[in-house]
Order: C-alpha cells, then structure tokens, then sequence
C-alpha cells in the first residue's frame, strides 16, 4: 500500500501533514504516536474510510481488529463470525476459533466470555475476514500484561501462518518493538522517525527489544 | 423484587384508601359511589355480553392503531436512521403530531370518517410519535455502537437489519411498548367518547354518563386501568422472552 503526499484537515486543524509512505506487503507496521498524533486518522485513511487530499494506492481487501471487539451481544461467539463473513466461508469458523483457543466455546454468547476471550473472538473475525491488510486500531491497549502477552503471540503466530500485510497503531512503545517489521513515529501529523528492526516478529516480550531505546528518545524529543 | 411487589400492592391499597376516605367525606353516591358499589356494578357488567363485545372492539381498535403506528414507526425510522433527509424532514411532522390537540384531531376525523375509525386513527397519530422517538434512538445507539463494525466488515444491510438493528434496538422498544400500548388504550377509549362509539367502552362510559349511572362509569374505568396494567405486564413478559441474551 502507497501513500503520497498524503494531508488530512479537520476543519483547521491538520491530522495529516503531507504523508509519503510505502508499507511492504507480508510485513508488520506499527504506526506509533502520543494521543492526536494522527495514528487513527492514518489508519482510516489506509483503510479507506476516511476522506483526505493525495494518492492512496494499492492494500487490496481490508480486514479490522478493533480495540474494542465489538462483538454483537444477542450473537453467539460463532454468530458473530458468521454475521461478517461471506455464507461459502462459514466452514471454516470452527477451526479458527480452535486456532485462537475458543474450541467448545461456539455456542457462547460474548457476556459469558472474559474480556480475553471477546478479544480472541475478534482477532478469529479479523483473520477469517477475506483480506489483503489487516488494519488492527490499538487491539492491546485495554488488556492486562499477561492477556497482552498471550494476545501478542497469537497475533504473530497468526501472521506466521497467513503472511498477510499488518498495520497497527499503537501508543504502548514496547508493543510496537515486540510486534513489527517497522515502527513509524507520528508527531503532530507527520512522519517523525521510520525505524525498521531485523528478523520477523514476535521479539521476547520480557526482554528490552533492539527498537525500543530509540524510540522512546524519538517519542521524547520536542518537535520543533 | 419481592421487596417492589410489596411496595406496589401497598401503592393499590393506599389508592383503594383514598377512596374509601374520600366516600365518606363526601357521602354523596350521585358524585362518588362506593366502592362496593362499583364492585357490584363491575360484576353485572361482567356478566352482559354486550359489555364483552364493547371490550372486544375496543381492544381491537387498540391493537390496530398500536400495531398500524409500530409498522409506520419501524419503517420511517428506519429510513430516518439510514438517511439525514428523511430524519429532518420528519422531525417538524413528529412534532406537530406530538403537539397537536387530541380533541381537535377526533373532531376532525369525525367529520371525515366513522365513529369507529375515528379513535384508531387518533391513537395511532399520537402513538406514533412516541413509538418513532424510541425506534430512532435505538436504532441510532445500535449504529453508533456497532455501525462502523458492520460498515468495515462491509456487512449487507439486509443481514445487518435482521442481526444487527432489529435484534438490538427491540430491547429499549418493547422495554416502552408496555406503556405506549396501555396510553393508546386511554387514547382510544377517549376516542370513543367522543365519537360516540356503538360498541365500545368508550362508548359505554358515554352512555353511564348520561343515565348517571356513576358506578358502572366508575366500574368501566376501572376495567380499563387493569387491562392497561395487564398490557404492560405482558410487554414487560414479551421482552423478557424475546430478549434472552440480555439476561
């Protein structure tokens, strides 16, 4: 997916400053930022939602993991599978959500469920979901350490299987360094800091990863 | 909940003593009869079948208009949930309807219908809105919760409607059906009055009225205050056995 000379304005205030961005298709990106930095707007323009000036190009189908699940409370858990996906890949519903852990728990409605559980349902919908990109808005933020560990993981092992193109936005500096290729810093609009680390994802989430330091001495600088 | 049913059996018991204290300070059965009086009185008109035939049409004529005024609800608010036009466009009509005089409208529609459409349509033009003002805020809560999900997913709209809209705006609706349906009850029933109704408890209390035979209006009006708190009652139950993902 391409972005050129990408602007976004809310009124006078500018979300967007003249964006140019290449993602690399099969990779991770993170899209890093402190609050109204730009990231949601970044990503509804990438996945298309959101009108802006400049040239959008390329990604193919879009899939979301919200950070929220979103998930409707009268489906149950393979309802709510069923209610996004085209009728021909209903077939396959039983064996994600025995990928993501959820084997048995089919005929659960979302309150019977802790709040891991509603997330890997929504991460089961987000990869079942026919995509090129999967555009995930904050899908860590609100969980505790050990559930983001784990929800970390099977993202990542999810990738390792299917390839598809990721990008995520996220304020949580070790999240970036543990789950992407590439981390893309946005201060106040624009494109702060491109970092890219070596090797695929996941990096150890209880070690310090090769990213981080320097993206907290990105995040601190003050923006001219 | 046991503790709610107490408090309203003592709320029927306290208006029950208003009554008897208000009978013999007042002690005057032409102004207010007793009410063993009433008592009585409803059990005659039990046992005519001209007072269940009344009740019948009236019922009728009430679940007409309710049911008329839900479809026309559900209908215009979905396309006023779906596009800005439709909504601003039917926000001064609601509100006329919301604010014009009851009376009037009976007035009006008797000189344009009969005497016993005339109260179906008044019902139904003030339960209308009521029911459209719940139908819209439900369904505007449903999209603002899960509309984006469904629009990013690029879910149809005809499987969005049946799993998504329907299913999670008829909670709030039927929560409020209970008392829409029983105020169009007293909307029909004041309908008939005036349009003096042939076969109808409107109709009968009319015609109470005019023999001044005050325990059988007294019996009439209770009649339907329980069947107006049987209906709510019985919402309430719909909802609950409707809506079982909630509980």
């Amino acid at each position: 997916m391409i972005l050129r000379g990408v602007t976004k304005k809310y009124g006078e205030t500018v979300a967007l400053n003249a964006i140019d961005l290449a993602l690399e298709e099969g990779k991770i990106a993170a899209v890093l930022g402190e609050s109204g930095a730009g990231k949601s707007t970044l990503l509804g323009v990438l996945a298309g939602t959101l009108p802006f000036e400049g040239e959008r190009e390329g990604g193919g189908r879009v899939s979301y993991l919200f950070q929220d699940p979103k998930l409707l409370p009268n489906l149950t858990v393979e309802g709510n599978l069923r209610f996004v996906l085209p009728k021909p890949m209903w077939g396959g519903i039983g064996g994600m959500l025995a990928r993501v852990g959820l084997a048995g728990k089919e005929k659960r409605l979302p309150r019977s469920l802790s709040g891991g559980e509603r997330q890997r349902v929504a991460i089961a919908r987000a990869f079942l979901y026919p995509h090129e990109t999967l555009l995930m808005d904050e899908p860590f933020s609100s969980l505790d350490l050990a559930l983001k560990h784990s929800l970390v993981g099977l993202v990542a092992s999810l990738w390792r299987e299917r390839g598809e193109t990721i990008v995520f936005v996220t304020h949580d500096v070790h999240e970036a360094a543990v789950l992407a290729h590439r981390v893309i810093v946005l201060k106040r609009g624009e494109i702060a800091a491109d970092l890219s680390a070596e090797g695929d994802p996941p990096r150890d989430f209880f070690a310090r990863p090769p990213l981080e330091d320097d993206l907290i001495r990105i995040l601190a600088q003050p923006k001219p | 909940m046991k503790k709610n049913l107490i408090f309203s059996i003592l709320a029927v018991l306290a208006l029950w003593l208003v009554w008897v204290v208000a009978y013999f300070i007042v002690r005057n059965d032409y102004i207010l009869p007793s009410f063993w009086e009433t008592f009585r009185a409803m059990g005659r008109l039990l046992g005519e079948p001209s007072f269940w035939s009344a009740f019948g049409f009236t019922f009728l004529r009430t679940f007409a208009a309710f049911f008329a005024a839900l479809a026309l609800a559900a209908v215009l608010s979905a396309l006023a949930c779906l596009f800005g036009g439709v909504r601003a466009f039917l926000a001064p009509v609601v509100s006329t309807l919301r604010t014009v005089p009851t009376m009037a409208v009976i007035l009006i529609l008797l000189l344009w219908t009969s005497h016993g459409v005339a109260p179906v349509i008044v019902s139904l033009l003030v339960l209308f809105p009521a029911l459209y003002a719940a139908m819209l805020a439900s369904l505007d809560g449903v999209r603002e919760e899960y509309g984006g999900m469904a629009r990013a997913f690029k879910v149809g709209a005809g499987r969005r409607a049946l799993w998504m809209y329907f299913p999670l705006a008829a909670p709030a609706v039927l929560g409020q059906a209970g008392s829409i349906l029983s105020m169009g009850l007293k909307i029909t029933v004041s309908g008939e009055v005036l349009a003096q109704t042939y076969r109808s408890l409107g109709g009968m209390m009319q015609d109470a009225q005019i023999r001044l035979d005050l325990p059988s209006l007294l019996a009439l009006t209770v009649v339907v205050v329980l069947v107006g708190f049987l209906l709510e009652g019985a919402c309430l139950l719909a909802e609950r056995a409707i809506v079982r993902w909630r509980t």
